[in-house]
């Protein structure tokens, strides 16, 4: 076989690193008379989240965990869910600005590009951006009700977590999170019961260490503690996601463990178990008072979706 | 229908490429000929090559051929009610190829023929042809596990590892469509993972076409205006034979149900 794909630059540790990208061809280009040009539909940048969030409240939720946790899978498994009408709760897809994202990210053909990862959260994203640092958005609706909810879930690469725990100056690429109407940090759970299981506990420790100390994320926001790769597991919760969980909680979190099988090979689970129950739990327990801390925001990021957060909700 | 000439009625045909949208115009055509329907004709349309050339496939029993991918025909009919001869209008219906939605949806824009179109008044008619070969299924979390397999586990694993394994694999690869984005995208020496199909799903296509005019309703008309979108399913013959007496909201829940939610979820946005 040829070599057929891209080869990996091994310059940043454990990001995949193909540069293929799902870009228009030269055809789809070619046009003298462009009357009206729509969201590029890859990610939506803090510009982009700014203006979906004029027109309707949307729930931020930060998406952590390093960089073979299983964050994207957790994504791409929410968005088969959606794409096929399976998500529970008479939950079903209402609109998207990131479709196209989301479709190109199941056929691995947007992922992290070779050389430098993005350093920040993308003001705006236009058709020729490599995959950014930025808001994948899913709106759904509750039938037969009719409650909208719109998703913002947050596309970070894996080394954003594992800088900040190394470094704390890192810490202030992630203050949009104060706005965050809740987190998901996704551990491996298959990790967990390895022998590196005291590092991956240590280490997720450390995040919310980090979380709290520096990003000074809002306490009051539902936490939960994604524990992927559930059916390599048995979908059973490690007492060590537990000490997790004890940790956080002692340092102000309040944080649910889940067990997720974002893809499954166990034909005793199926494929998803877990994802959207992770949402719902945190849509469901929004904090209705924003503490003082989102109030106050210390950037100009966090300063713009606060300004609306505070009108809209 | 309107007598205006500054705002005639459109009716925008969506679908890709083999959806059957021609076929349905020259029918409609037909009809209206014929005026054994709801609408005759109100005159005869000043070009009437195409839609002249089409019927006449149709009345030998042969199919419309595809249409050109570049030749845009614009068809104008002038219709009244068979009921009521006051109420006149102009029916007027662009017949777009396949690919023009298709790279619609790529490149994030549209020209002049749709901004023009929307309006108060238009309506669309997006086409699905059961059982074309052009339609791209999406893929499912079995699709993606025999596509990806282990790479799903192990993000950190190096691509050209996948591809090896998936070329040795024997399931048939997908099609890979020689006018995709992706393989036109090759002069870098980059190529793609033979067996992921690259094609969007034509699903997601269509939802995306649905935003598309939500979004240009709202800007150009506004966003209480519900544009009237119907759903066409197109050789209903050749749908599976257990949905055959089903109705085909039922189809498009089975067999596209992205778009089906949509329609579902957005009530207040299209009619």
């Amino acid at each position: 076989v040829e070599s057929t794909v891209p080869q990996r630059n091994d310059a940043v540790e454990g990001e995949k690193l193909t540069t293929i990208e799902s870009k228009p061809s030269a055809s789809d280009q070619r046009t003298s008379d462009e009357a009206r040009r729509f969201h590029i539909g890859f990610e939506l940048g803090t510009d982009d989240a700014l203006e979906l969030s004029r027109g309707r409240y949307c729930h931020l939720i930060g998406v952590l965990g390093a960089s073979d946790a299983g964050k994207t899978c957790c994504l791409l498994s929410l968005y088969l869910a959606a794409l096929h009408a399976r998500l529970p709760n008479d939950f079903k897809f209402a609109g998207s600005l990131s479709l196209k994202g989301f479709e190109d990210r199941a056929r691995r053909l947007r992922e992290w590009k070779g050389g430098p990862l993005p350093a920040q959260l993308a003001d705006h994203t236009t058709l020729d951006n490599p995959r950014q640092a930025a808001f994948l958005h899913l709106g759904l609706r509750q039938m037969p009700a009719g409650r909208r909810v719109d998703l913002l879930l947050t596309d970070l690469p894996g080394e954003w977590s594992k800088t900040l725990v190394d470094r704390a100056a890192t810490a202030d690429r992630l203050e949009f999170l104060q706005r965050a109407d809740g987190i998901i940090i996704v551990v491996d759970g298959k990790r967990l019961l390895s022998n590196e299981k005291n590092v991956e506990v240590r280490r997720t420790k450390h995040l919310f260490e980090r979380l709290k100390a520096n990003v000074k994320l809002d306490l009051g926001i539902p936490v939960v503690l994604l524990v992927s790769k559930g059916d390599e597991i048995e979908m059973k919760l490690p007492s060590e996601a537990s000490e997790i969980v004890t940790h956080a909680t002692a340092l102000g979190f309040n944080v649910k463990p889940i067990v997720a099988a974002a893809f499954s090979y166990n034909t005793k689970f199926e494929s998803g178990t877990g994802v959207f129950e992770s949402i719902e739990y945190l849509i469901e327990n929004i904090d209705p008072e924003p503490s003082a801390a989102t109030r106050t925001p210390p950037d100009a990021t966090v300063r713009r979706f606060n300004a609306f957060g505070e009108t809209s909700r | 229908m309107s007598t205006t000439n500054n705002s005639t009625p459109s009716v925008l045909l969506i679908g890709g490429p083999d959806a059957g949208k021609s076929n349905f115009l020259f029918r409609l055509w037909l009809a209206v000929d014929d005026g054994a329907g709801a609408l005759v004709k109100d005159g005869f349309p000043d070009e009437l090559e195409y839609l002249r050339q089409g019927l006449e496939s149709l009345l030998k029993g042969e199919f419309a051929g595809r249409t050109s991918k570049e030749v845009l025909e614009h068809v104008t009919i002038p219709v009244r009610s068979a009921s009521d001869a006051t109420k006149t209008g102009v029916l007027s219906v662009p017949d777009v190829p396949g690919e023009r939605v298709l790279r619609v949806y790529r490149s994030r824009h549209w020209d002049s023929l749709w901004e023009e179109r929307i309006q108060e008044g238009c309506g669309c008619l997006v086409f699905i042809r059961a059982g074309s070969s052009e339609i791209v299924s999406p893929l499912d979390y079995a699709e993606c596990l025999r596509l990806y397999g282990s790479a799903l586990k192990d993000e950190a694993r190096d691509a050209s590892q996948l591809a090896t394994e998936m070329a040795e694999s024997e399931e048939p690869a997908a099609v890979l469509n020689p006018e995709t984005e992706h393989a036109e995208n090759r002069d870098d020496g980059i190529r793609d993972v033979r067996s992921v199909p690259i094609e969007p799903p034509t699903d997601v296509v269509l939802t995306d076409w649905l935003q598309f005019l939500r979004r240009a309703f709202t800007d150009k008309v506004s966003g209480a205006y519900r544009p009237r979108i119907g759903i066409v399913v197109a050789a209903w013959d050749g749908v599976q034979k257990d949905m055959l007496d089903q109705p085909p909201i039922e189809y498009l829940a089975q067999n596209f149900p992205l778009l089906w939610q949509i329609v579902d979820t957005n009530e207040h946005s299209f009619e």
